[in-house]
């Protein structure tokens, strides 16, 4: 008899028995014969299923809410198990595009979709842990020691808002100013007529005198009456945040809109922040005379439908919008060999190691890849000539392109042989016409000139039907004038080296590098180069993004399938006409002056230009700079801060060089009120006098927006899931869980703000709670954007109706209360609001996401690739114009644009770093699940430099580095945590550099000790394993408290540093 | 010699108080506090049982010897082998039971879901009429003085020595007779039941399939060496200890102590064959193992402990002092003391294995490490087993006449 | 070869040919397992999604992910395998236990009775893939002391989820305490049987990011599954052992 035979002789039991019932009975049976009791149970094998499945309660939708991971910052769907009112299990809700290619159809109703899901990352897995994360506050702590020494008492809500808004002596160390005294300036009309005349100060058009004059009852509410352009003492409150979306920034907006703040600063520049600000330029269209108008955001590919994509600095099977959503869009092409894929990139990230080409990069050289590319492309013509002819509008529309660029466009080449302004109509002699902008006042329109066939054609880029097409690569004399066409500029400055000089200083060979471009000029548009941070985060961080992109232009893949792509998603605004309730609106004191990271800000344009260089950086085509914010705070550059309010954020963690910071957050002279938003004692919020409890996003509303790599429009709501943990609060007479909204309205009641309250968007349409925003902005989306309603989601079946009520029967009314929330949309709209609630958001299908080849949601507009604007603005440090067109900018340089020099100081190491699959940041140390599969990060080093440093894998180092040169994170007076990690030898990283992942090393967030009311709850070994080493990143020897920044993209600088590895 | 009874009884208690400890402590939170893990699913007190499982083997080796094989110098012997064969078999299931997840239901699960696959079933078995035949033998070599004993008015406990004499109250050569006839017969029974039960557990090892030193023929020929061997040196050292003073106990000990010189040659060839051949047979896994028997930690157990202390040097003592009682005893020792980290080595550096090429770096946790230490709650419990068992030796040999002619240890009586 | 654009998810595929093989009959349903590991991202998602399925605690896995770095600076590679009980046909664990409490399913699923195994853990020593482990009665947060109405605490982690019991084989356990079964046992991946019972795919299955692990009826001719082990690159771990694993792997 064989094994097998003899193994399933005396127990075997299919799946459908009642194996209990086989059980007891083969006990009984004893030393029954085998055959026996197969006998035996085989007569039982008819109640089958529901014993093997019996117990299985996550499949019953009523069991089942679907809502939007934040374990990062992917925000994929997630459908959210829930068992006795705790969130059981958490995986891919199957509507949301994001977890399955293609997800089912909105249609599908509930209960059929009830068994399908989609898939999630181990962070979306793991996330019930960040939910029921011990280490998590659910009271107000108030800090009862002094900052960053972890002794904390816990307070009553009511008094915590008491205090931040009427201040006192807080902490027994004299008086602090609370927020009632900061932002004083509330007249919306006074405040809107020193907007306007602050204004004109600063552009020369009014005198100083005449405007003390014209507002002396005022100038007490300005920061500096001689230079009124910084605007009014409000400013001196700072809302900073690091991770916030839609629903939330609404009322971000909202709160800091009420409180006369301009400075409300977002984290983009720690993220990938040269991405989006070189596209926001690349996005400005001529409009009104002027380029004006880019927006925020950047391209990725449409990997679902690429044949070749080459990942710059990307690495999307362990981060970057991310594994869940991206990966099976490139294994579905791996498996039938229809896709293939390169990586730049200097590590062999687990997207290179599977990649078809990994073109291990120097670290400062990503920009000369592109440059080499640019220059193959043209020299072997395989650039997209029919495409990039179009010069305008029209044009493109013939060819079916949804977009065209400045290609063809001529440029003026000055005397010093540098390409200059565009060439213009009045430069042939035209008039300039006198049209009339938006609002109706008259402007001068001057045409642009292409050479056609040799003859200079003046056109308008947006003409709808003069199609006009040029010549591509010229060099020509036009009325006495040296032209060049802009692709010719590009020739040129692309061959300003040979290929071999590009590949030397990418540290690649020219053949690989030809190869590269050969193969992604071999697909059509199906090509395309995906770009990250590994490009963006360099101090020319500006110009390395912007050449990624002439690559892709070059082959037109914009808004075709398997090209670039857009995020777009469905408008919660509701400024669409018919839209119910437009929630954008709020009446408010005017909100004006200089920000505290000076950004969108012109320096020589204001009243504070005395000379260059300025005292720090000003960034005049970015937002958001967040390693400017607690810097220029430290400087009181341009002026003091009196409070900082900071959510969900931890530059002290994040930002390079963040160590840099916690002597400032430290120093109640120089931030005399910091207050945070938490779910616990973060390694940031560890300094602050009060941390507010958030709820976590299980519990919590926000609407995810989407991604440059989602080709749907989509609107996903991330809603209350599960019984909140912090305590319940009473504002405006409503009772609510403590939470960043209830800081919010607390802060408003007591202060009294407008938009907050009764009325609040309208008669009858308050402002008490949470949902009376949320709830109206998913019944926008759920209405639709077109009149009428015509694209109004299906409303809910009965059965949907009931099941909306019954799987949300463990949420405690503070939270969920079915009538009021049906009085805050109203009965009609109700059923609709209740069809995307139960799908976790309204998405479209997949169908409707492509047409005739080209992606269905398009940019659709002229994209930029010669840039007046940075033409025509002074850089504040340097006084000179910034450069206006790709090209390779070497580094790492300091924001002067002076090259470093520290490897020649014998700092022989360039460090670099990355996210690991299984960690987002901060945020998940506290996910055990996810440290099994990697506990502890490492020092990641090439075999070659581990042998010349005599260094094993498991050996400890230290890294230190020109500006922290004992390798240290000086966390207080008399705390510092050493920077030491363990070695890791490995073959996948080049020469010359070391990698950490990010995510580890961590001192607080439940990894240190921390006293709260008397009682010290002891940190947790597992989560401070490993290292993190952004305290070695190097800082500005111009700025002295920050690290390296792109002057020009605003990027804070994470790849750039030069280190030291000492054993210890 | 009371003396020594009364110190090892104030040893064994001790050691079961301080082994308590860790006994209460693992029956509270199961198998939370032990070291071992999923890697290394078995530990020290699986060591610990083989090596009583060995101890058992040398009591049993004398009462084969004098039985079935008729060497009546070892007679003598037989009372306390046979004894000593029910305290290892007392201790060994204490280590098997506690080192259980969930040890109550080895009390049914075994008779009500018998799998006659698992070599481990066998071993139960097994265990259990080797178990039912050294009591019977036991009882049966002791009845004579049992029933002398109970006739004894000036005795205490004599209500024990009725109860043993199982209903007998006079005990002539007759009886004597007849029950010489039954322990030579369940002799016989048990040679081929113990040998079985000797090597079951060795082909409990050998056939768990990708185990580079486990899964070989050698493994269950070897157990029998193995465990006659640890079993007759301790046989041999406690003949010589407790009764080197007379002509019988001293000859029966020498006797022995030439056995085990056979043995332990036998032995050692066996052991290092079996090293050899998984050596040149260029398995990664077996490289693995065995470079995990001679690092550092273990190679200390194995190159000194193991191969000095527990083989050379007794060779030699055995052979150069084959007729000192001394230095049989102290040779014989010597392998008991050592015999343990032949067991552990054995049952550690196979499980160490990495059963895939890379499963340990990539979830990591305390009980998926194939690091291995005993911690002192092993050490604890450990103590207190073997405590358990030095007392009922003690007692035992106190209390019955197990031990010869200086039966009882009452010789204040 | 041109790129076609996606018309099914095969996780969608799958649970179509699931419903399939639920509807025949069951004594002819051989559940296999194939894993391709060109698609495999190295994720761990697997790993994850079956530990929070299964509740399990510290210490105890059934979905591990190795990986292996190949060839030397430039040309470097990485595989990634995912590591499930492979549900041998022939399985040495089974063999071994004294007390028939793991023994084979009629679908092939290798299966544990919890209220059966005594936690001898000799199947965790025969078992060559490593693929069981034994619960040691560990908590991952549970013991986190609080402040009372300040901080969580340990608390909230034992009831929302260190204390749920999962629903393995679709029995309702008892909530996780020390005394009670699983702790004690060996455990191992089952194919989520509970969740196939109920039309659902293993969670490991549906959370593949790479679209890796496939699911199904090997005696369905229509089964995607069936396609798959057709491929040239199919192999089976440690073939030589004779264990004829369950789960294929694509190389
Ligand atoms: N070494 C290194 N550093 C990096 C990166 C890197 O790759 N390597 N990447 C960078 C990138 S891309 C980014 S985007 C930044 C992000 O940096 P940040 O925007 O500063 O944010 P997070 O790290 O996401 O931290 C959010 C903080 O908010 C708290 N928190 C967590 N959940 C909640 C919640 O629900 N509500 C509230 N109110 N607070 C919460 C936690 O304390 C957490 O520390 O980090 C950057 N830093
Ligand atoms: N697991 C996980 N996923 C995440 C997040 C997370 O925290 N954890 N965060 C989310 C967020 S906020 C973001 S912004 C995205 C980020 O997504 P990505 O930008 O794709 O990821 P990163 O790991 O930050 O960096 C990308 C790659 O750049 C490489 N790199 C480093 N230096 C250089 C260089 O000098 N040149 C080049 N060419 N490459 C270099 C790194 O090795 C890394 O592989 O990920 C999102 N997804
Ligand atoms: S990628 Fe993972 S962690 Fe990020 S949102 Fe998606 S599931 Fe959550
Ligand atoms: S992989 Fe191991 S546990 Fe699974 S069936 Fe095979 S031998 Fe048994
Ligand atoms: S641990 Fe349980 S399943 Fe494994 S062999 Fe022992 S009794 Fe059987
Ligand atoms: S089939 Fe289920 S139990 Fe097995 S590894 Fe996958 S998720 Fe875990
Ligand atoms: S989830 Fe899929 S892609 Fe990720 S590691 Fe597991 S098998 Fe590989
Ligand atoms: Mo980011």
């Amino acid at each position: 008899m064989s094994r097998n035979a003899k193994i399933n002789g005396p127990a075997p039991g299919p799946v459908e028995m009642d194996r209990r019932k086989f059980l007891k009975c083969s006990a009984l049976a004893g030393g029954l014969a085998a055959s026996g009791a197969l006998a035996l149970h085989q007569a039982f094998s008819g109640d089958a299923q529901a014993a093997e499945g019996g117990a299985y309660i996550h499949a019953n939708p009523e069991n089942q809410l679907y809502s939007v991971c934040q374990q990062c910052n992917t925000n994929c769907g997630i459908k959210v198990k829930i068992v006795d009112g705790k969130a059981a299990k958490i995986d891919g809700n199957p509507y949301n595009p994001w977890t399955l290619n293609p997800h089912i159809s909105y249609k599908t109703p509930l209960d059929k979709a009830a068994t399908v899901e989609g898939a999630l990352c181990p962070k979306g897995q793991a996330g019930i842990q960040t939910q029921y994360d011990p280490y998590r506050i659910v009271k107000v702590l108030k800090r009862a020691g002094k900052r960053g020494e972890g002794k904390w008492k816990s307070i009553p809500f009511d008094q915590a808002i008491t205090e931040v808004v009427e201040g006192g002596d807080l902490f027994g160390e004299g008086k602090v100013e609370g927020l009632k005294d900061i932002c004083t300036l509330r007249d919306p009309e006074a405040s809107k007529a020193l907007a306007e005349d602050a204004d004109a100060v600063a552009k020369g058009k009014m005198p100083l005198d005449e405007f003390k004059a014209k507002h002396a009852d005022n100038l007490k509410h300005l920061i500096d009456p001689e230079h009124p352009d910084m605007g009014p003492k409000n400013n001196q409150f700072v809302f900073n945040w690091g991770r916030l979306k839609g629903g939330r920034s609404d009322f971000v907006q909202r709160f800091c809109g009420a409180l006369g703040t301009n400075n409300r600063h977002g984290h983009t520049t720690v993220c990938q922040g040269s991405l989006y600000f070189s596209c926001k330029a690349m996005s400005d269209q001529y409009t009104d005379g002027k380029w004006t108008g880019g927006s925020k955001f950047y391209w990725q590919a449409d990997l679902l439908n690429s044949e070749f994509a080459i990942f710059v600095g990307a690495n999307p099977y362990e981060a970057n919008y991310g594994p869940t959503n991206r990966v099976p869009m490139m294994t579905d092409g791996i498996a039938d060999g229809s896709f293939r894929f390169a990586v730049i990139d200097p590590r062999c990230s687990k997207t290179a190691s599977r990649a078809w080409k990994w073109l291990p990069v120097k670290s400062s050289g990503v920009g000369a890849v592109a440059m080499a590319m640019i220059q193959w492309i043209i020299e072997h013509n395989r650039f997209d000539a029919r495409y990039l002819a179009n010069a305008n509008k029209a044009a493109a529309k013939a060819d079916n392109e949804p977009t065209w660029t400045q290609a063809a466009w001529l440029v003026k080449v000055g005397e010093d042989g540098k390409p200059g302004a565009y060439l213009r109509g009045s430069d042939l002699g035209l008039k300039k016409e006198i049209r009339k902008d938006k609002d109706d006042k008259d402007f001068e329109y001057d045409a642009f000139v292409v050479l056609s066939g040799g003859n200079p054609v003046a056109f308008d880029p947006n003409h709808e039907e003069n199609a006009v097409e040029g010549d591509l690569l010229v060099e020509a004399e036009v009325k006495g004038m040296k032209v060049k066409s802009v692709l010719q500029v590009y020739k040129e400055v692309a061959s300003a080296k040979t290929p071999e000089q590009w590949a030397e200083i990418a540290g690649l060979k020219a053949s690989d590098i030809a190869d590269l471009a050969r193969e992604f000029t071999s697909h059509g548009k199906k090509a395309v180069a995906d770009i990250h941070r590994g490009a963006s985060q360099h101090t020319s961080g500006f110009y390395n993004v912007m050449a990624w992109f002439l690559v892709n232009i070059l082959i037109g893949n914009h808004d075709h399938m398997g090209g670039l792509c857009k995020a777009t998603t469905y408008d919660a605004s509701g400024k669409k006409p018919g839209q119910p309730f437009e929630v954008g609106k709020a009446k408010a004191p005017k909100s004006f002056g200089i920000d505290i990271i000076r950004g969108g800000k012109a320096f020589d344009k204001t009243t504070l230009f005395d000379k260059f260089p300025a005292k720090r950086v000003w960034y005049p085509f970015c937002s958001d700079v967040y390693q400017e914010v607690i810097p220029s705070i430290g400087d009181a550059y341009p002026y003091p801060i009196k409070a900082l309010m900071l959510y969900m954020g931890t530059p002290v963690y994040s930002l390079p060089a963040g160590h840099e910071l916690i002597s400032i957050l430290s120093d109640t002279k120089k931030l005399p009120l910091f207050i945070t938003s938490d779910i616990g004692v973060g390694e940031t919020s560890m300094y602050s006098d009060y941390i507010f409890p958030d709820l976590t996003y299980l519990e919590r509303w926000e609407f995810s927006g989407s991604h440059p790599s989602m080709p749907f429009k989509v609107f996903p709501v991330r809603q209350p899931v599960v019984e909140p943990l912090p305590e319940a609060v009473t504002v405006f007479g409503e009772k609510m869980p403590i939470s960043i909204e209830t800081l919010f309205l607390g802060i408003a009641e007591k202060m009294k703000l407008p938009g907050f309250g009764e009325n609040a968007f309208g008669p009858g349409l308050h402002l008490k709670r949470e949902e009376d925003l949320y709830l109206r902005m998913v019944a926008n989306v759920a209405y639709g954007e077109k009149e009428e309603g015509a694209d109004k989601v299906p409303a809910a079946s009965k059965e949907e109706l009931d099941l909306f009520a019954k799987s949300r029967r463990h949420l405690p009314a503070t939270v969920f209360d079915l009538t009021r929330w049906k009085a805050v949309v109203g009965e009609e709209l109700w059923p609709h609001v209740v069809t995307v609630l139960g799908r976790g958001g309204r998405f479209q299908d997949f169908e409707k996401g492509y047409k005739d080849g080209l992606l269905a949601n398009k940019y659709g507009k002229m994209l930029g690739i010669y840039l007046e604007n940075q033409l025509k603005t002074k850089n504040s440090m340097t006084g000179k114009p910034y450069l206006h067109y790709a090209d390779y900018v070497p580094g790492p340089a300091d924001c002067m644009g002076k090259m470093l020099e520290d490897e020649k100081q014998g700092f022989d190491l360039t460090l670099l770093t990355y996210k690991a699959v299984t960690q987002t940041k901060s945020r998940t140390s506290g996910n055990y699940w996810t440290l099994g599969p990697l506990p502890e990060n490492a020092i990641e080093i090439n075999t070659v430099d581990a042998q010349r440093l005599g260094l094993k894998t498991g050996d400890l180092v230290r890294v230190t580095s020109p500006s922290n040169p004992d390798g240290v994170w000086q966390l207080g007076p008399n705390t510092k945590k050493p920077m030491v990690g363990k070695v890791k030898v490995m073959e996948g990283i080049r020469p010359g550099h070391i990698a950490f992942a990010l995510g580890f090393g961590h001192w607080a967030n439940g990894s240190g000790a921390q006293t709260v009311d008397g009682v010290t709850i002891p940190g947790d070994k597992r989560r401070a394993g490993g290292v993190h080493a952004n305290a070695a990143m190097r800082v500005d020897p111009v700025l002295k408290n920050t690290g390296l920044v792109d002057p020009v993209g605003g990027s804070a600088v994470f790849y750039q540093s030069q280190v030291k590895l000492v054993k210890i | 010699m009371d003396k020594i009874y009364n110190k090892l009884i104030v040893l064994a208690v001790a050691g079961l108080v301080v082994g308590g400890w860790g006994l209460v402590d693992r029956l509270l939170h199961g198998l939370t506090p032990v070291a071992f893990g999923s890697v290394i699913p078995w530990g020290l007190w699986v060591a610990f049982y083989l090596l009583f499982l060995g101890l058992s083997a040398g009591a049993f080796l004398v009462t084969i010897l004098a039985y079935v094989f008729g060497q009546k110098q070892f007679e003598a012997a037989a009372p306390l082998a046979a004894f000593t064969v029910l305290v290892a078999l007392l201790c060994e299931v204490q280590f098997i039971l506690l080192d259980l997840g969930t040890m109550h239901r080895a009390f049914y699960r075994f008779f009500l879901s018998p799998n006659p696959a698992s070599v481990m079933f066998w071993m139960m078995v097994l265990f259990i009429a080797l178990l039912a035949l050294y009591l019977a033998k036991t009882c049966l070599l002791i009845r004579g003085t049992m029933v002398a004993w109970a006739a004894d008015e000036t005795r205490c406990y004599r209500g024990l020595y009725r109860f043993l004499s199982f209903g007998r109250t006079v005990y002539g050569p007759a009886e004597r007779e007849s029950d010489q006839r039954l322990v030579k017969r369940l002799s016989w029974v048990s040679l081929p039941v113990g040998l079985l039960f000797y090597w079951a557990n060795g082909v409990f090892f050998a056939v768990v399939p990708g185990r580079p030193l486990w899964n070989s023929a050698l493994t269950p020929p070897l157990f029998v060496v193995a465990a006659l061997l640890s079993g007759g040196a301790l046989l041999a050292f406690l003949m010589l200890a407790l009764r080197g003073d007379d002509e019988e106990g001293r000859e029966a000990g020498l006797g022995l102590g030439r056995v085990v010189f056979h043995l332990l040659v036998l032995f050692l060839i066996l052991e290092l064959t079996q090293l050899f051949v998984a050596s040149a047979s260029g398995r990664p896994d077996a490289a693995f193992a065995l470079e995990r028997i001679l690092s550092s930690g273990s190679g200390f157990l194995f190159g000194f402990m193991h191969l000095c202390l527990g083989g050379l040097l007794p060779l030699i003592l055995l052979r150069g002092g084959a007729d000192s009682p001394k230095a049989v005893a102290w040779a014989c020792a010597l392998i008991v003391l050592t015999f343990i980290s032949f067991r552990f080595n054995f049952v550690v550096a196979d499980l160490a294995v990495t059963r895939l090429e890379g499963l340990e770096p990539f979830y990591v946790h305390a009980r998926l490490s194939a690091d291995y230490v005993p911690n002192l709650n092993e050490w604890l419990v450990s103590l207190w087993v073997v405590s358990s068992g030095v007392l009922a030796f003690a007692l035992g040999t106190r209390y019955l006449p197990v031990s010869g002619p200086l039966n009882g240890g009452q010789s204040h009586v | 070869m041109a790129r076609q654009p996606a018309k099914e998810d095969p996780l969608i595929r799958m649970q179509k040919d699931l419903k399939r093989a639920k509807e025949k009959d069951q004594k002819t349903v051989r559940w296999i397992m194939v894993i391709d590991q060109a698609k495999c991202a190295g994720c761990h998602a697997c790993t994850v999604a079956c530990a929070v399925e299964n509740k399990l605690p510290p210490g105890v896995i059934y979905r591990p992910v190795t990986e292996h770095e190949h060839g030397q600076f430039p040309n470097v590679r990485r595989s990634f395998q995912p590591r499930p009980c492979l549900q041998c046909d022939n399985p040495p664990c089974v063999t071994v236990c004294p007390v028939t409490a793991t023994y084979k399913n009629a679908q092939g699923v290798t299966v544990i009775d919890y209220d059966r195994c005594i936690g001898c853990r000799y199947c965790l020593a025969a078992c060559p893939y490593g693929a069981r482990t034994s619960d040691f009665a560990e908590w991952h947060a549970k013991e986190v002391p609080a402040v009372k109405g300040v901080t969580a605490g340990g608390e909230w982690a034992a009831a929302g989820y260190e204390e749920k019991p999962a629903a393995e084989y679709g029995e309702a356990w008892k909530p996780r305490s020390r005394r009670d079964s699983p702790v004690g046992n060996a455990r191992k991946c089952h194919f989520c049987l509970h969740r196939l019972a109920v039309g659902m795919l293993p969670a490991c299955v549906t959370t593949c990011v790479g679209r890796a692990t496939y699911f199904g009826d090997r005696n369905d001719p229509q089964a995607l599954v069936r396609e798959l082990i057709g491929s040239p690159r199919v192999m089976r771990l440690k073939e030589e052992l004779g264990t004829k694993p369950a789960v294929y792997y694509l190389v």
